[in-house]
């Protein structure tokens, strides 16, 4: 919404600098978005006369010009030819700054001295005054005074125009009327539209239409006030200067003196209006409709546009159309007049249309259509259902002064209308001046806050002493409770006059332990497992999931940007994996990425969606024949995760999964729940992800959250699950001395070395040694050919702390006779040395 | 001989003697430090050295024991002994502190400089790992609020219509829509295995959260005024990214229902929380805009930190840089989640955390953030 200073200054006396203006706007809520000075940069430049036009020596793209600006003659260089002897342009002499900011000095060019420059329309920016730039200096019209400025001689009058960024709850201050009424009452000086007395136009007689049929409205829901003028003995002609510039300047293209009219009455006051070209409306009345199935309408830009529900007909539609009184469409209500009764020429007869429209089925429709207009946009936000017949009016009244119309001594109008003499009451809402000022923490007087509200045109009687009652003006659909008046009072004094408190929670701030421990993990992993943080996209290509089996419940979107981002990621895995290819195509290898974000499941119907926290970690390896070296490195980074967050709990079992390399990859459990993945990604996996070159390891584990309508829920197992914060009582290193054997077993290679570990530590724990603390690891695995084919050597170190007492040389035989007798029980191994 | 002439001789065999022995030392000294004997180390030499001082320069050196018998010789003698004495004993001295020094700096290098190890050439992987720098801005931004008394909440990023606007006071073809491109759902998926379900069907339209101000309600539900929070999280709008805008960004939401809060409240806390996070410098500013959920609304601004506030490109003049919006919460929004209006007020916010990490950094273009090229990561 663009807003002329001087316009505005037609309805309140602002003196401000436009600078001032700029801050009021920005204070009011009406933000500047730019402003634009109309006029500038046109100083010392005037009309001048060419006198002759002569070659330079040695040069062919320019040449000499010898102009006069009515009282010296002057020597231009100029390189246009488009204008010949006689002609006048524009000079700009010696010191004028164009609005690009280029001075004009003397220069000379070949040496031929050049004082001033001939100009085209661009470089004036005249377009913006509604001069079309064309090619070559702007040639001037015949009549033109030389000598004079271009400023007079093109009517144009310096003005500044604010580019405003409305809130769509503001449709009154889509009016240039609307925008004074805020910036007089925020400046406290009187707003006076000049329409107020001026209501009845003296020499105009209007008279109803005594027809039934005249009009016709069958949908009130859509169009519940509606009326149509009619004027006759109309002449179509060029609109003056000052109109058309007021048009440009705020956005409009100027078409001809009636639409011209129209249009800034639409700026002026924000009612839409719509001029028809009588003759050309079959029966000469309008009708009201819904719109019929697939009923098509061309509408003014030459479009055809289909209307009504196409797919269900049984569905009624909120398409409203206005037609001719033979039930042809002519328009679409509130968005487009129709092609075939636009004004031209030859229009001699109008039938002008105001009316109100319900805003939510102007929204529906266009949105449906994809048409989005100045009328439309202001029907969808809330026009004032009481300004109507103002606009009728007012069209009337400018349209002679434009010309177009002559009232004489007596003008008669014929019209009908729909709903349209009755006033809308105003809403009246009760506000507390003491509940005010509990919401703003302000003291403002019950008298302050009555003038505020009066000075926007809200009035207000005193009900008690406790309550006002407030009348809401029709033009502010957005107020409707005592919350909105508070908003409007201190929107008026302004934001800034409020002090500025602190509000002291009572409560200590402090994360929760999950989000303690999150921050903790990321700490882990960026210092210790030496791995970045990314953060890929939550939408992917439902084939990235496809690679990994997760196509099924991965959920798609309704409406995706593209197809590479058309499902909700069900892993982080193919993200990571592609931000790893992204980083090796720009030769960084060696990248060990990490994420912690959210994934979405769905379930095998795809009906129902679950929302989880998820840790993955990629990293690219160089390509080998064997596997050990990557894993070794992943099963690193592995280790170094849950050691450094505490999570003991997780355990590695040997699984598949789609996508990873069978053999080298293990889920991660927690209490016997899989939260977890670790492996070796495919190699053709790789390559499709854009990885090509290298080896890619990857694992990924749910943190423990789960996200669902009802907010958060933590789950019990989880890498970041920490069931409860007991402070368990500390152990003192005993004093009796610790024993200390080592165990080695020959192990198929199909039995997992946790396998045998479990075995160990079950024993220590069920073994009739209690109360003595137990330490079983894992240190050496040995291959050779003296083993058993298929086998490996797994030797165990095993340390006892006794508390109470040292355990005797008898006790440790026993029990290390009963951790090798309950590991053979199991028959996965077989003792191969015990020292 | 005479007494003096019997002195000065024992003085010149202790002279000799001891020279000999710094010699022999300086001798090896030299050989090791050019590499012609590998079997010299500086340790050995200083420990050589240290016996030598001892002997020579020590309390029971010659040189101190003949002072003591200065005293025995006919004051004329004395006088000429006593003068050849020092000079012995200075010059010992001079040479045992420079061969102590260069003994020091051959132990600081090594002798040979083959056995020595480059230190700075073991460093070869000295790298680690990076925090992503929104993530670095989110904690700083929880930090700040967690000093204030603030708990951090985080919800669900796929919502209902009713979470992300009914609740929020934005129904259904409520023009303020328009200013979210919301992601929908496809319409076959019905909703989350749990969690309440709110009736009506357009109100179970599922769709990614255009803001974190679901959270919001999440929060109100759960828990009894009073309430102090900030939500950070991820939120989507459907975008075209350009160098302004990503599809998917970050946001911080606030949240203060208590009794007595007031609209004082809120611009004291914007603007203690400004200061805090960008600087004593930077302030804020309240202006007001519309938003469907907080009545007064306003959007805050803050010094544009480019140009301090005295106006540039960047801030197109003005001085100040709009970060977030934020207001009193509607009373509609309290009665959706059952909170009296009468008797609880409160106020919300919300920002953008890549815009404070945009404004810190200088990010010229936000699209950077979607690639996570390691050149862009490893700086932070």
């Amino acid at each position: 919404m663009k807003v002329s200073l001087n316009w505005m200054r037609e309805f309140a006396p602002i003196e401000s600098s436009p600078s001032e203006v700029r801050d009021i706007l920005d204070d009011i809520g009406l933000v500047v978005e730019s402003v634009t000075s109309i006029g500038a940069g046109l100083d010392r430049v005037v009309v001048c006369q060419v006198l002759d036009i002569s070659p330079i020596e040695g040069a062919d793209k320019i040449r000499k010009i010898t102009v006069t600006d009515g009282s010296e003659k002057l020597q231009i260089v100029c390189g246009a030819w488009n204008f010949a002897v006689g002609d006048k342009v524009p000079l700009a002499k010696i010191g004028a700054i164009l609005p690009g900011g280029f001075e004009i000095a003397r220069r000379k060019m070949k040496n031929v001295e050049s004082n001033g420059m001939l100009c085209s329309a661009q470089e004036l920016d005249l377009e913006k005054h509604g001069i079309e730039p064309t090619d070559g200096i702007l040639v001037l019209d015949s009549n033109a005074e030389v000598g004079r400025d271009l400023v007079d001689e093109l009517s144009i009058v310096p003005d500044t125009i604010f580019e405003l960024e409305l809130e769509p709850n503001r449709p009154d201050a889509m009016s240039i009327a609307g925008v004074a009424r805020d910036i007089a009452a925020r400046l406290k000086i009187p707003f006076r539209p000049p329409w107020v007395g001026n209501k009845q136009l003296p020499s105009v007689v209007f008279n109803r239409v005594d027809s039934q049929d005249f009009l016709v409205n069958h949908c009130p829901d859509l169009a519940d006030r509606f009326g149509v003028w009619i004027l006759d003995n109309v002449k179509v002609v060029q609109s003056p200067q000052w109109l058309k510039q007021r048009l440009i300047s705020c956005g409009q293209r100027p078409i001809n003196s009636v639409v011209d009219v129209s249009n800034y009455i639409m700026l002026e006051i924000g009612q839409p209006t719509h001029p028809y070209d009588r003759t050309k409306l079959r029966g000469g009345g309008l009708v009201v409709r819904r719109a019929l199935p697939a009923e098509k309408v061309v509408t003014l830009d030459s479009i055809e546009r289909t209307l009504g529900p196409i797919v269900d007909v049984s569905e009624n539609t909120d398409d409203c159309v206005i037609c001719d009184s033979l039930g042809s469409p002519v328009g679409i209500a509130g968005i487009m007049g129709g092609y075939s009764s636009q004004i031209d020429a030859e229009t001699s007869g109008i039938l002008l249309e105001a009316a109100h429209f319900s805003p939510m089925a102007i929204a529906r429709t266009s949105k449906r259509l994809g048409l989005r207009t100045d009328a439309s946009v202001r029907f969808e936000r809330g026009c004032d259902p009481n300004a109507i017949e103002l606009a009728a009016i007012r069209f009337i009244e400018l349209l002679e002064s434009v010309g177009s119309i002559d009232l004489g001594k007596t003008y008669r109008v014929d019209f009908d209308g729909f709903n349209i003499e009755q006033q809308l009451e105003r809403l009246k809402v009760h506000l507390r001046p003491k509940r005010l000022n509990q919401i703003l923490g302000t003291e403002i007087t019950p008298g302050e806050v009555i003038e505020t509200l009066e000075s926007i045109d809200f009035t207000s009687e005193v009900v008690d002493d406790e309550a006002l009652e407030v009348a809401i003006p029709t033009f502010r659909p957005d107020c409707d409770r005592e919350i909105d008046l508070i908003e409007e009072v201190i929107r008026i004094k302004g934001y800034s006059t409020v002090e500025r408190r602190v509000p002291s929670s009572p409560f200590v701030g402090a994360l929760d332990l999950y989000q303690k421990r999150r921050r903790q993990l990321r700490q882990v992993l960026a210092l210790g497992a030496k791995a970045s943080e990314a953060a890929t996209s939550s939408l992917v290509d439902i084939s990235d999931g496809e690679l990994f089996g997760l196509d099924y419940p991965m959920i798609g979107l309704e409406n995706p940007l593209s197809v590479n981002e058309s499902h909700l990621r069900a892993s982080l895995v193919p993200g990571l994996v592609r931000a790893i290819g992204y980083n090796l195509d720009r030769l960084s290898l060696g990248n060990r990425l990490f994420e912690i974000g959210h994934l979405f499941v769905g379930d095998e119907r795809g009906k129902y969606i679950s929302e989880y926290e998820a840790l993955c970690v990629v990293f690219d390896f160089e390509k080998s024949t064997d596997s050990v070296r990557l894993l070794e490195e992943l099963v690193g980074i592995y280790r170094t995760i849950v050691g450094g967050i505490g999570s003991v709990d997780c355990k590695l079992e040997a699984t598949s999964y789609v996508g990873f390399v069978h053999g080298s990859v293990s889920s991660v459990t927690m209490d016997g729940v899989v939260i977890g993945k670790i492996g070796e990604i495919e190699e053709e996996v790789c390559r499709q992800l854009g990885v090509r070159t290298r080896s890619v390891g990857a694992l990924e584990i749910l943190t423990g959250w789960k996200f669902a309508l009802g907010g958060r829920t933590e789950l019990t197992t989880g890498l970041l699950t920490a069931n409860s914060q007991v402070w368990g009582s500390a152990w003192i290193p005993s004093p009796f001395p610790s024993a200390q054997f080592d165990l080695a077993f020959v192990v198929d290679e199909a039995v997992a070395s946790s396998q045998i570990t479990s075995v160990l530590t079950n024993l220590c724990v069920s073994s009739d040694l209690s109360g003595i603390r137990h330490k079983i690891q894992l240190y050496d695995v040995y291959r050779d050919k003296s083993l058993p084919k298929g086998t490996r050597s797994l030797t165990y170190s095993i340390r006892l702390e006794p508390s109470t007492a040292t355990l005797s040389d008898d006790e440790i035989a026993k029990f290390r006779q009963e951790l090798i007798a309950s590991v053979e029980k199991t028959q996965l191994a077989k003792l191969r040395l015990a020292t | 001989m005479s007494q003096e002439q019997e002195f000065l001789s024992r003085l010149a065999s202790a002279h000799s003697q001891a020279l000999e022995g710094l010699q022999s030392i300086a001798v090896q000294l030299e050989a090791g430090a050019s590499g012609d004997d590998e079997s010299i180390n500086a340790s050995k030499l200083t420990q050589e050295f240290n016996v030598w001082k001892e002997r020579y320069v020590g309390k029971k050196a010659p040189v101190a024991s003949l002072k003591k018998e200065l005293g025995l010789l006919d004051p004329a003698s004395r006088r000429h002994a006593g003068a050849e004495l020092n000079r012995v004993r200075d010059e010992l001295l001079d040479r045992a502190q420079e061969l102590g020094e260069r003994l020091v700096s051959a132990r600081l290098g090594t002798l040979q400089s083959s056995s020595r190890i480059d230190m700075t050439e073991l460093a070869l992987d000295s790298f680690r790992g990076h925090i992503h720098l929104i993530t670095q801005t989110r904690d700083e931004l929880e930090d700040v609020f967690i000093g204030m008394g603030y708990s951090i909440q985080e919800g669900p990023e796929v919502e209902t219509d009713w979470y992300n606007f009914e609740a929020l006071n934005i129904p259904p073809d409520h023009p303020a829509r328009g200013m979210f491109d919301t992601f929908y759902l496809k319409e076959s998926v019905r909703g989350t295995q749990d969690g309440d379900r709110p009736s009506s069907s357009s109100s179970n339209k599922l769709l990614l959260r255009t803001h974190t101000s679901p959270v919001q309600i999440h929060t109100m539900s759960e828990y009894k005024p009073p309430i102090y929070m900030v939500a950070p999280g991820k939120v989507y709008r459907r975008d075209t990214p350009d160098a302004r805008h990503i599809p998917i960004f970050n946001q911080i939401e606030g949240l203060v229902v208590d009794k007595n809060i007031t609209f004082a409240d809120l611009a004291g806390t914007i603007e203690s929380f400004t200061t805090k996070y960008f600087g004593q410098d930077i302030h804020s500013r309240l202006r007001p805009a519309f938003f469907p959920f907080t009545e007064p609304s306003a959007e805050f601004e803050i010094t544009c930190a480019i140009c301090s506030g005295s106006g540039c490109r960047t801030c197109s003049g003005t001085g100040w840089i709009e970060l977030g919006g934020c207001g009193m919460v509607d009373p509609n929004v309290f009665e959706h989640v059952g909170i009296d209006p009468e008797v609880w007020s409160g106020f919300a916010f919300g920002f953008g955390i890549d815009r404070c990490a945009q404004m810190r950094h200088s990010l010229v273009d936000m699209r950077v953030l979607l690639a996570n090229d390691v050149r862009f990561l490893e700086q932070f």
